[in-house]
């Protein structure tokens, strides 16, 4: 334990020297900018342009539907119009726009007639959804305010507390795991290598420390770097929204798993020049769950045994806590049984390197 | 101190060797030269003794300790300078002794006083990076006395320093070997050799050629000549005049008397005239 310490707090201090716990924090700000930023609030951002007849007179009860199903936080927004025309002009310059037009029906004693207009350019599935969404606030509203307009729909949700989560949220977990794991990787990677070419290996060599803890103490700082990166970008992203003990377990497990893979390459290859190929293959190969998580459709076998999709999924968890804590524990497991495994091996290989090529 | 019997090692499986059964033993208190030159194999040796390759062929103990999976006691009882300087370029010359100190389970030296000892005082908190080749090199020969070795390894500790840091280290030497520590020097330096050795072994293609006191093969292998410069009808003459007989006696002899004798100069034999004699080459 004492050289583990003494080599966790010389790794920190050249780690910190490299501006690795600055090279942590922009990374933090960079990608705080671009989800709180430039990221869209919701997945994309809705226009509806509405027009009610006024010879229709107002429909109690319509008002307040659209204003709950498209209020502020929902990420759509409501333009009322005079015209019919209106709404088609106003939708010819905006592609990501619906429209929405009630008028009387040809009788006096006829339901108003309701036409949901759509862009045209049909977005599949998302499209379709917010034409039955419009189309069953739109019901809703009217049938609560006219009685000849018994129909009772219901919109139910699996996870009612996700209602209002904003979609940039979402975004979260991919930045815990690029910057915990995978840029922990690179970066342990580099650390092997810097000391390689300065022959550092030789000189611990022949000293009585282990070297298990010269190679567990790069292990720890990554891990740090990493919790102080994922604490504070899900502080600033979520606040206290999060389960920060799950958010701590998981991470630290993601990390040991990233880390150890960069020791692997460290113990395979002489420098990072020779590596690049692989750790840049490996990276692209790691980074695939990120697009499982994004377009949930793509989830092949091959992608969801990856440890990058179940640190994925388990950082959601962690981080929008409404799925419970078993998957970030089974996640965390897997990760850290994972990572041991990775480690031994590779501080097999480091130290058989060493005794042959010193 | 230091036993060594029928060491052997390969590059290549076998195909030829770049240690190749050399046999020696090392007294303690005593300071031990292996000569030769590159590629001779005294790196290699060095690197089996110190643990750093794994050993093939034969055995080696250094204070009664088999070299072959060695555990920290051994390295609590070695000291070891590279050729190449290594040391963290981010940390302090202070960080860094403080640092491999605390490997340490003995007791060990200020980290401090070693980098007075070594000239660096005034590097003290530089950053590794910031030093010259010569002030790296006599960083790692200050880290290699942090923990008082009984045995110290030394690969060509004056490599690339200045003629005034190269006195000091020498000087430094000395005083350890005065404290009774074994000093194994590996180098290709016969100056170096020929003043700090009690011993020293050649080795050439992997094989001890011969081992021996300097003095002693100098005077095995050198010529007496003394060189004599003297004046000549108002003219400056320089003859060369072996003692190894009395007709070269005689002739000094007769020079004295006239008072024509300016300087005389002795020419013994150096370690290179001896290495070259046994080998046909030189040292570099």
């Amino acid at each position: 334990m004492k050289n583990l310490l003494l080599n966790f707090k010389k790794d920190w201090r050249i780690g910190y020297r490299t501006h690795y716990l600055w090279i942590t924090l922009a990374t933090v700000i960079i990608f705080f900018v671009f989800i709180r930023f430039l990221l869209p609030e919701a997945y994309q951002q809705i226009t509806v342009y509405q027009y009610v007849d006024p010879a229709f007179g107002s429909i109690p009860g319509l008002e307040e539907a659209m204003e709950q199903e498209m209020g502020s936080g929902s990420g759509e927004e409501l333009v009322r119009l005079d015209s019919r025309d209106a709404v088609y002009a106003e939708m010819e310059n905006n592609p990501s726009s619906y429209g929405l037009i009630i008028e009387r029906g040809e009788s006096a004693a006829a339901k108003p007639r309701i036409t949901i207009v759509s862009p045209g350019s049909a977005e599949g599935k998302w499209a379709r959804l917010v034409e039955l969404q419009l189309n069953i606030g739109l019901s809703m509203g009217i049938s609560a305010a006219m009685e000849e307009y018994p129909t009772d729909f219901k919109t139910e949700f699996l996870h009612p507390e996700l209602r209002n989560l904003p979609y940039r949220d979402t975004f979260l977990p991919v930045f815990l795991v690029m910057e915990s794991s995978l840029i922990g990787m690179f970066l342990l990677a580099v650390m092997l290598f810097a000391e390689k070419d300065q022959r550092m290996h030789t000189a611990y060599m022949i000293s009585p420390g282990g070297l298990t803890e010269h190679l567990l103490s790069k292990v720890l700082v990554m891990v740090v770097l990493g919790l102080i990166s994922s604490f504070s970008m899900t502080l600033l992203i979520r606040g206290f929204n999060a389960n920060y003990w799950l958010l701590l377990v998981i991470i630290t497990a993601g990390s040991f798993l990233g880390s150890s893979i960069g020791l692997a390459f460290g113990a395979f290859f002489n420098s990072l020049q020779k590596a690049m190929m692989l750790v840049f293959a490996l990276m692209f190969l790691l980074m695939l769950p990120l697009i499982t998580y994004m377009f949930p459709n793509f989830s092949p076998v091959w992608v969801r045994v990856l440890p990058t999709y179940t640190m994925l999924f388990a950082a959601r968890d962690a981080v929008i806590p409404v799925y419970g804590s078993a998957g970030v524990y089974r996640g965390a497991l897997l990760l850290a049984v994972e990572g041991i495994v990775l480690f031994g091996i590779s501080r097999f290989a480091y130290e058989r390197a060493l005794r042959t090529k010193s | 101190m230091l036993e060594v019997k029928n060491l052997r090692y390969s590059y290549n499986g076998g195909k030829d060797y770049a240690v190749d059964g050399i046999s020696f033993s090392v007294s303690k208190g005593e300071t031990f030269g292996f000569l030769g030159p590159n590629g001779a194999g005294k790196s290699t040796t060095q690197k089996i003794l110190t643990g750093l390759l794994p050993m093939q062929q034969g055995s080696a103990s250094v204070a009664g300790i088999d070299v072959n999976g060695q555990k920290s006691k051994f390295f609590n009882k070695i000291g070891v300078s590279f050729e190449i300087a290594n040391a963290y370029n981010k940390l302090t010359g202070l960080e860094n002794l403080e640092y491999f100190a605390g490997l340490f389970d003995v007791p060990t030296r200020d980290p401090g006083e070693l980098l007075k000892l070594a000239g660096l005082e005034e590097a003290v908190n530089m950053k590794v990076g910031e030093y010259s080749k010569g002030m790296k090199q006599r960083l790692i020969f200050a880290r290699s006395l942090l923990n008082d070795p009984e045995m110290l390894f030394l690969d060509e500790p004056i490599s690339g320093l200045d003629p005034t840091s190269a006195r000091n280290i020498k000087n430094v030497i000395k005083g350890i070997k005065d404290r009774g520590t074994t000093i194994f020097l590996t180098t290709h330096d016969m100056h170096i050799a020929d003043e700090l050795c009690d011993r020293v072994a050649f080795l050439d293609e992997g094989k001890i050629v011969v081992l021996d006191t300097p003095r002693n093969l100098k005077l095995r292998y050198g010529q007496k000549i003394i060189n004599v410069e003297y004046k000549d009808n108002g003219r400056t003459a320089e003859e060369q005049i072996s003692l190894i007989d009395d007709t070269g006696w005689e002739r000094l002899h007769v020079l004295m008397k006239e008072g024509k004798v300016e300087t005389v100069h002795s020419k013994e034999a150096t370690l290179e005239h001896v290495f070259i004699e046994l080998t046909g080459r030189g040292l570099d």
